[in-house]
């Protein structure tokens, strides 16, 4: 759960394919030059973009901003 | 300051490695806030407070990893501090501050006594120590509290010059009182020969009109009132002006040379440095400045030069010959016409006769013989 106020529910926002805003329970699994994988909540999130720059990692958020982005590809972790 | 600095940005590049990830992870959940976070071939790197290392030190040593930290607005002169914002506040507030008073009031070109009296006044309207600019009365309203209270200043200058006011008295001439109560009584005789104009009398009875011709010794107001046979002596007392001509003769060089006041320069000189003649005055500066030098003020003296004629004459020589007359005579005398009666021009001299209709008191007291 969120601790944000206003903000209980996990929410991932995409901004005109360019910026990106995850919040809620996030682990960080890999990170490269043309793609990031995240753990959020129950799903894997898979990035590819021509580069990353992540403007503000902390607890429960993350803002990106991605260079072409390529694919995003979200699966659920199953048990 | 030791807080301040622990707010400092600093930026930490990590060597790429398979724990990069979960490393990154342990922070957050640290509660540390990595902003800017740039992956290149090599390395990771990212921005967070200096306040964080040590948690990211611990962090370090249980996942392997190796980090080099650069520190990133050492160069900056204005950090993104609370203490720079107050410091800067302050740089701008102080002198603003103190410039809306006024912190020294001086006096100029008066004597010890004057000073002293001026200063009480001052004291008195608060306006001797440091005050607002902004409770300061209009010049005029200062002007006129300080004439009231000084009768011997004729005008007060005041200069205002940043933080600092100066006063400047112009001491009034002297006038030299009459005698007013005088305790003999007697008749009013004429001193010199004229024509009555009017009477300013306080008592006694005229023996003369106006516009009668008195000659000098003449008897102009009683002081001796009869009754029937009985005199009685109360004494008279009061002025009697008439008009009379003063003959005037002067004689001036043709070609007159004089000096005028031209414009004041400031001009420095080092401690060492001789005085300069033409030096007027030296500038009030602070104790401590006289070790290196002293400011003084140079005055300029134009040289002028007439060449008198007929026209001249009437222009400026008579308004002096008046200016002259008019210092000499009691109070109250009036010169009410002067007429150039001849001027002679020669090769270096000026001649010439003015006379001068003056209207003057004539009256003057003669003890009243009581024997007879």
């Amino acid at each position: 759960m969120s601790k944000r106020l206003f903000q209980v529910m996990p929410l991932v926002e995409i901004e005109n394919f360019q910026h990106m805003r995850i919040r809620g329970d996030l682990l960080l699994e890999t990170i490269a030059d043309n793609h990031m994988i995240f753990i959020h909540e129950d799903y894997r999130i898979k990035i590819e973009a021509d580069s990353f720059h992540v403007k503000l990692l902390r607890d429960e958020l993350l803002a990106l901003d991605m260079e072409n982005l390529k694919k995003i590809e979200l699966t659920r972790i199953e048990d | 300051m030791k807080k301040s600095r622990e707010y400092r940005i600093v930026r930490i590049r990590i060597k790429r490695t398979k724990r990069v990830p979960a490393f990154l992870t342990a922070l957050t959940k640290n509660n540390i806030v990595l902003r800017h976070l740039i992956t290149t071939e090599n390395e990771v790197s990212f921005h967070t407070t200096r306040k964080n290392l040590r948690i990211i030190r611990k962090l370090r040593y249980q996942y392997g990893i190796t980090f080099r930290i650069e520190s990133l607005d050492d160069d900056h002169v204005l950090r993104k501090e609370w203490i720079v914002y107050a410091g800067l506040l302050i740089l701008f507030a102080i002198p603003f501050f103190f410039s809306q008073w006024i912190w020294q009031v001086s006096v100029e070109n008066a004597t010890p006594e004057q000073t002293d009296e001026l200063f009480e006044t001052l004291h008195e309207m608060h306006l001797a120590g440091p005050f607002l600019k902004r409770d300061k009365p209009d010049d005029t309203i200062i002007r006129q509290n300080i004439l009231t209270k000084h009768r011997d200043l004729s005008w007060v200058h005041i200069h205002r010059r940043g933080s600092r006011i100066i006063f400047e008295p112009l001491a009034a001439p002297i006038i030299e009182n009459e005698v007013i109560n005088d305790p003999i009584k007697g008749n009013l005789i004429a001193k010199k020969n004229g024509v009555v104009t009017h009477f300013n009398l306080s008592k006694g009875e005229r023996v003369v009109e106006e516009n009668d011709a008195v000659k000098n010794g003449q008897l102009l107001v009683t002081g001796i009132l009869k009754r029937g046979e009985k005199d009685i002596i109360y004494g008279a007392e009061g002025e009697v002006y008439a008009d009379y001509w003063i003959e005037s003769e002067f004689s001036l060089p043709k070609e007159i040379t004089y000096q005028t006041m031209g414009e004041k320069t400031y001009h420095f000189r080092w401690a060492n440095e001789k005085k300069t003649e033409k030096e007027w005055k030296v500038a009030n500066l602070p104790k401590w400045f006289s070790m290196i030098g002293e400011v003084y003020i140079q005055q300029e003296l134009i040289k002028k030069k007439v060449t008198i004629d007929e026209k001249s004459v009437e222009d400026f020589v008579i308004p002096l010959l008046h200016q002259k007359y008019l210092e000499k005579l009691p109070r109250k005398t009036v010169v009410k016409q002067e007429k150039l009666l001849n001027v002679t021009i020669d090769n270096d001299t000026v001649k010439g006769k003015v006379l001068f209709l003056v209207n003057e008191n004539i009256a003057i007291k003669q003890a009243i013989n009581q024997g007879d």
